[in-house]
């Protein structure tokens, strides 16, 4: 190659000394003219020669009859030297699957159907490998308008296409996928289009191929066109959800992942799209958050509902606690008129008959009480602060006994942890429990109330133990009933809210409560708290 | 109706059982001899104001106190305050609610209108003579009315 090179140069080089020795001599003014147009024209075809060789494109100019001459960079292009491709034709080159093809587009040219060709065609290398070529051509003619021949230039473009085989080879294993898997060129025709885009979208492989991605699909974009093409130059991928259409023009929405793919050499060669069809989970998200509406409707009305129903509860409970009452302190004032104004007329039994009358009445306004302070535990709002445990045991333990009557209490208190709770609340809890426990262990010469508590495994749990005379286990169920007593009103005066009240209070904090009993060998009541866990734990 | 006695209390009070033990346990410290007894608002304002059967009674000196049930038939007890502390003549008389349940939701509204006390009637017959009495004793022995 580079012996031609020099060979020609020179061949130049000489060509104009000898020109320049030419135009020394002074022959006739006709020779003169003749000779300086044979000069121009010899001039003219060394300087198309020089181009023709030298160009960096294949270039070839085929007769009719196929034969064909061409360039160097033809011969660079399949591996030949110039001598070798002399007096072949254009079809000892091309690859026999692409034959027709070409010959299909040099008739057309040479018919004048097209001014000229564009097409890709493969030519086979001299070692046999296959040469990728864009090739344009065109056809010279004579006045007559009748083709003298093709002028042709083809350029190599094996890299590109394949890289654009192998992404489709790749795109291939694709198909096994149930995602819209498909890559578009930077033109943004689709030139690969799996199974997955087949079953989404209802186009099959052949009707999707090379048509305009967008255009096709109607897509729907968040922002623009440009916004998406703009981040997959910039960050060489986009991520995002779109809206198509489908063949059957049903509208879909997909969650699209596109990544722009390159070469070797950094530039773009397309852009691999997976789509999935999220429009039944978009639908199911969309139920989920009108469901959702309507639940918070029926809360908002339930609420409505209960706090009128706490509001009648209310009311309820006012005139329970009036209109109850009334008769009662009517009953106990008059039986004691009674004993007053006309104690002369009255015997002894007369007198315990009014005393019964007056300390039974006594008795049910003390259950109204008592039934009203456990209606308020459910109306009344639960204010959480942090209580201290030990305080509060202690303050009512203090209450709820005088200097006398501790004398004969021994009271045991272990570790009593805060607690986070409405103190008014926890301390009905000390108060029924403590007051039982001392009422219970009343008979025994020295009482022994024991307060501690263990830790669960994310709960607290405070107990209350007395030495008093206990319950039957087989009743433990009925312990925390409103009105359950498991002793009679001759041994232990109450009304049996004490241990309903400790319960509801202990639920509304979200702990349980429960009781161990052994006949005569005293008692345990336990509630749990949940712990209040540490952020970090 | 003894015309020119000076009465010491109204009492507002719709159930006559409350109202007789109430009146027994004050008689009882000698408290209820000027005692006047209305079963309804409406009569206790026409007593206040001298209208209605009151507006012949000559002496319009005011009670040392009035002890008001909230729960009436009528003019409630709320609207009896009401009306006594927006008329000057009535101002500054001490109004004593005296009511049978803890549970009263107008005990606060009751305050907020300018009552005086607030008192519960107790079960009890023994508790309630004492809390009867002991009222009695304090407002018309003790306390110096403002006038």
């Amino acid at each position: 190659m580079k012996t031609n090179q020099k060979v020609i140069i020179k061949r130049n080089s000489g060509e104009t000394q000898k020109k320049g020795g030419n135009q020394k001599t002074t022959p006739r003014l006709s020779t003169i003219k003749r000779q300086q147009f044979e000069e121009a024209l010899r001039e003219s075809e060394d300087k198309f020669k020089y181009v023709f060789d030298y160009s960096a494109e294949g270039k070839s100019i085929a007769l009719p009859s196929g034969e064909v001459q061409v360039n160097k960079a033809f011969c660079e292009m399949l591996g030949y030297s110039v001598e070798e491709v002399q007096n072949k034709k254009w079809r000892d080159f091309t690859h026999p699957d692409d034959i027709e093809l070409t010959q299909r587009e040099i008739d057309a040219v040479l018919s004048g159907e097209k001014e000229a060709a564009r097409f890709t065609k493969r030519y086979l290398h001299k070692n046999g490998s296959i040469v990728w070529v864009d090739v344009i051509t065109s056809a010279r003619r004579d006045k007559q308008g009748k083709p003298l021949y093709l002028m042709t230039s083809l350029t190599d473009s094996t890299r590109q296409k394949h890289a654009e085989l192998l992404m489709a080879r790749q795109a291939a294993l694709l198909d096994l996928a149930h995602d819209a898997i498909f890559v578009r060129n930077m033109q943004s025709k689709i030139v690969f289009w799996n199974r997955g885009a087949e079953r989404t979208y209802g186009w099959t492989k052949a009707e999707a191929s090379n048509q305009v991605k967008h255009i096709l699909l109607h897509t729907v974009f968040p922002d623009s066109l440009e916004a998406v093409d703009e981040a997959l130059r910039v960050e060489g991928e986009w991520e995002g959800e779109l809206t198509h259409t489908r063949r059957d023009g049903v509208q879909i929405v997909v969650d699209s992942r596109q990544v722009l793919q390159r070469d070797e050499q950094g530039q773009s060669i397309g852009i691999l799209e997976i789509n999935r069809d999220v429009t039944e989970r978009k639908q199911a998200e969309q139920e989920i958050q009108e469901l959702n509406a309507k639940l918070e409707e029926r809360v908002i009305q339930r609420t409505a509902q209960l706090e009128s129903a706490n509001k009648e509860l209310e009311a309820f409970a006012y005139s329970v606690s009036h209109d109850l009452r009334a008769p009662l302190r009517a009953i106990t004032g008059y039986a004691n008129i009674l004993l007053e104004d006309y104690e002369p007329s009255l015997d002894a039994e007369g007198k315990r008959v009014c005393g019964v009358i007056s300390s039974e009445a006594k008795r049910m306004g003390k259950l109204i009480d008592d039934l009203l302070t456990f209606s308020r535990l459910s109306r009344t709002e639960k204010r959480d602060s942090q209580i201290d445990m030990q305080a509060m045991m202690q303050s009512v333990f203090h209450e709820l006994t005088t200097p006398e009557s501790r004398a004969r209490i021994d009271l045991q208190v272990g570790e009593l942890p805060a607690a986070i709770g409405d103190p008014g609340l926890m301390r009905q809890v000390w108060v029924n429990l403590l007051s039982n426990a001392l009422k219970f262990s009343s008979k025994r010469e020295q009482a022994v109330i024991e307060v501690g508590s263990t830790q669960g495994r994310d709960e607290t749990i405070y107990s209350v133990r007395d030495n008093g005379v206990g319950f039957d286990m087989q009743y433990a169920g009925k312990l925390f009933g409103v009105f359950q007593r498991l002793h009679s009103e001759r041994e232990f005066e109450g009304t049996g809210v004490g241990l309903a009240i400790v319960q509801r209070v202990i639920l509304r904090h979200g702990g349980r409560v429960w009781g161990e009993g052994y006949a005569n060998h005293g008692a345990v009541f336990y509630f749990a708290l949940p712990r209040e866990e540490e952020p970090n734990g | 109706m003894d015309e020119i006695r000076v009465i010491e209390i109204l009492l507002v009070e719709d159930n006559p059982r409350d109202a007789e033990l109430m009146i027994r346990a004050l008689k009882k410290r000698n408290l209820a001899n000027n005692l006047i007894h209305v079963e309804d608002g409406s009569e206790a304002l026409d007593f206040l104001f001298n209208r209605g059967k009151y507006q012949e009674r000559k002496n319009s000196s005011v009670p040392k106190v009035v002890l008001l049930d909230l729960k009436l038939p009528k003019v409630d007890g709320l609207e009896v305050l009401r009306e006594m502390r927006e008329n000057e003549s009535t101002r500054k008389i001490p109004v004593v609610v005296v009511t049978s349940s803890s549970e009263d939701p107008d005990i606060k509204r009751a305050y907020e209108l300018g009552a005086n006390s607030y008192v519960v009637k107790p079960v009890e017959f023994e508790a309630f003579t004492e809390v009867m009495s002991n009222l009695g004793l304090y407002w018309l022995l003790v306390n110096h009315p403002p006038i």
